[in-house]
């Protein structure tokens, strides 16, 4: 028994990078056997300034949840931390099917959002979404999520303002390269699957306790 | 003149690396076969405890080899090998009284000896003493040993 405590001692680095080792590998493996595809699941990226999404809960009631859909991600990043723009394109233009941002954020990025019909407007006109809209060149782009000069907000449970830092309006947009925005442009190519769309209409309808 | 080392020594050296080394692979069969049955049944609920388990037992599998292989098994090849070196090659004979023993010290490969200082007259040498045979109380007799680079393979107490 002192031989073998005695020769654990001598490798006790080889013993804890094995440990190490294992750990990250299983980690690897179970990472990809739980993966869920893109298909599967809707993802949002919110970019305002809050660290927390509180509405998580209820954007993943199953109840509402076409079948196919197993999860919602909600990816939260303040639009204060450094690598914020690249989260942005790695979580946001990258994964996301819904996207949160500010308007100096959306600008010189257009060609990554989903146009959104007239059809569709009218949509989220009659759920409440009266705030206004992202327009380019006579293309809808976004529903505005905050006002910066009523103060207004359809999602009141996120943060749009901080301190000496100067007010902007926020809007909800939909990714181009989203599976789960069926014909939201009015396109005849776009997929079946609508859930980003659905789930967009529960972040409008969340009220806050 | 009694002999220290014998082939039937070299023969139980090779069956117990032998029996270490299909132990190691049967551990690492075992482990990888446990833990693939493992991963076929893996869904989103069990998927974090199945992780654990999965984790443990490869790091308790894996500890256990390291210290087989580091601890035993190359060991007992630096041993085969010290051994069979020393049955090969006949050596000389040195004959005197036995002054010091001391040790045990680690030769290399860790190959662990006592050393025994014999005086030849005016001229005094060096002799390592296998640490794992039992020493016995030389100390100023007089011996006749037969050794390979100083170490010994036999010996004989002389009257």
């Amino acid at each position: 028994m002192k031989r073998l405590i005695m020769a654990i001692e001598k490798h006790t680095k080889l013993y804890l990078a094995w440990l190490l080792i294992m750990v990250l590998f299983w980690i690897w493996i179970f990472g990809f056997f739980t993966r869920i595809s893109a298909e599967e699941k809707v993802s949002v990226f919110v970019g305002a300034y809050s660290h927390s999404f509180e509405a998580y809960g209820y954007i993943n009631e199953k109840a509402y949840l076409p079948e196919y859909i197993r999860t919602v991600e909600v990816n939260v990043h303040s639009v204060e931390e450094d690598a914020f723009e690249a989260m942005l394109q790695v979580f946001g233009y990258g994964e996301a099917d819904i996207l949160i941002l500010p308007e100096s954020y959306i600008q010189f990025c257009i060609h990554h959002y989903s146009p959104i019909s007239v059809e569709y407007q009218n949509l989220f006109y009659d759920m409440g979404c009266d705030l206004g809209w992202y327009e380019e060149q006579g293309i809808v782009y976004g529903i505005q999520v905050y006002d910066k000069n009523s103060d207004q907000s359809l999602m009141p449970y996120l943060e749009y303002t901080q301190q000496n830092v100067p007010k902007e309006n926020f809007y909800l947009l939909f990714n181009l390269d989203s599976l789960h925005t069926s014909n939201l442009s009015g396109e005849k190519q776009q997929n079946l699957m609508d859930a980003a769309i659905i789930v967009a209409k529960r972040m409008f309808s969340y009220e806050e306790n | 003149m009694i002999k220290l080392y014998s082939p039937q020594e070299l023969i139980e050296i090779e069956k117990k690396e032998k029996s270490y080394v299909s132990k190691s692979f049967v551990l690492i069969l075992f482990t990888v076969i446990g833990c693939s049955i493992l991963c076929c049944f893996v869904s989103e609920n069990n998927a974090s405890v199945l992780r654990i388990i999965n984790t443990i037992c490869s790091t308790m599998a894996g500890w256990i080899l390291i210290c087989w292989y580091l601890d035993f098994i190359v060991p007992m090849r630096h041993r085969k090998k010290y051994v069979q070196q020393l049955l090969v090659t006949e050596g000389g004979l040195f004959a005197g009284e036995v002054k010091q023993i001391s040790g045990p010290i680690t030769l290399e490969k860790e190959i662990c000896v006592y050393k025994l200082a014999l005086s030849l007259g005016e001229e005094e040498i060096i002799l390592y003493w296998d640490s794992t045979k039992t020493l016995p109380s030389f100390l100023n007799q007089n011996v006749q040993f037969r050794a390979v680079h100083h170490k010994v393979t036999a010996y004989e107490v002389l009257k």
